[in-house]
């Protein structure tokens, strides 16, 4: 580029209409252009920082381990509620069922008993044919 | 926003925010904790940056507020915080003297600059931003930055120019 050409880009930059394109030409020309200061061009120059090669991928697979160990403790703590949740609702649900009344009671009692009424009666309506202290001897009625 | 749009609109932009960050937080493995907080929160709201006009314009505001976020957590100095560099050590000492003595100079013009003015210089010309990323990051408009950036460049040509014409 010859000397008109950087002294418009000087003023361009000068200016802030300058590209980035066009500034970085200045400053890898400074020195022997004399358009923007050299010792400017060379602070520029060293405190340029740049990413770590292979950042990008680098710290997509830290951050994708980060998100699903996030979301893994989201699920167990989602669980441990809602088992908690559940046995509580067990509990409350047990402590609040009705006691039974004593005629409620009496009726399933008689219920239960009459389930061993038919063998009594049998034993009922055989007749005694001998008796003593060591043996009785029975007689069916059929 | 699922995972892949995520890695592609926003997550990409991680390399373009290093030298803001490393800048700010002045160490570049410091940077690397921080891009990866802010990007976890950009993830927490996918759904909204997602929907926002300008998704590059948010992830350079959000990186911006949280290292300053960071600044004040820490107590540090915020002022002087875009005046971070790091020091590029020479295998020379007379030219690391040199070097030293330069930079020294330089950082003085820089500290007597208006703070935006500062701030947007070192990010156009250090950090190498496009206008539009700086405009996202300092909430100005992008007619505002050119103006600010030429009296910034202007003032430090003369400061330089006043400065080894005297020596």
């Amino acid at each position: 580029m010859n000397e008109k050409g950087i002294e418009k880009l000087t003023k361009e930059y000068e200016a802030g209409a300058s590209t980035l394109n066009e500034e970085q030409f200045l400053f890898d020309n400074a020195e022997n252009s004399h358009s923007i200061s050299e010792v400017w061009s060379t602070f520029v120059k060293r405190n340029r920082i740049e990413a770590p090669e292979g950042f990008n991928d680098k710290l997509w697979n830290s951050f994708q381990r980060r998100t699903v160990r996030k979301h893994r403790f989201k699920i167990s703590v989602i669980s441990v509620a809602a088992s908690i949740i559940l046995i509580i609702a067990l509990s409350i649900g047990n402590f609040g069922q009705k006691e039974l009344s004593y005629k409620e009671k009496e009726a399933l009692l008689n219920e239960a008993l009459d389930m061993f009424a038919e063998p009594e009666q049998e034993i009922a309506q055989e007749r005694i044919l001998y008796e003593d202290e060591t043996i009785i001897i029975y007689a069916s009625l059929e | 926003m699922d995972t892949i749009d995520f890695k592609h609109k926003v997550f990409s932009l991680s390399v373009r925010l290093f030298p803001m960050v490393a800048r700010i937080l002045g160490n570049n493995a410091n940077a690397e904790d921080a891009i990866q907080e802010i990007m976890i929160k950009l993830w927490e709201k996918r759904k909204q940056v997602g929907q926002h006009p300008n998704i590059p314009g948010l992830v350079f505001l959000t990186a911006r507020n949280y290292c300053i976020d960071l600044l004040k957590k820490k107590k540090l100095e915020i002022d002087d915080s875009a005046l971070q560099f790091m020091m590029s050590e020479s295998d020379n000492g007379h030219e690391s003297l040199e070097w030293k003595e330069l930079s020294a100079i330089v950082k003085k013009i820089l500290r007597k600059l208006p703070e935006q003015q500062r701030e947007i210089l070192i990010m156009r010309d250090i950090d190498g931003y496009e206008y539009t990323e700086i405009a996202a990051a300092t909430q100005l408009k992008v007619e505002h930055i050119r103006v600010l950036l030429s009296r910034a460049r202007k003032q430090v040509c003369m400061e330089l120019e006043k400065t080894y014409c005297y020596e």
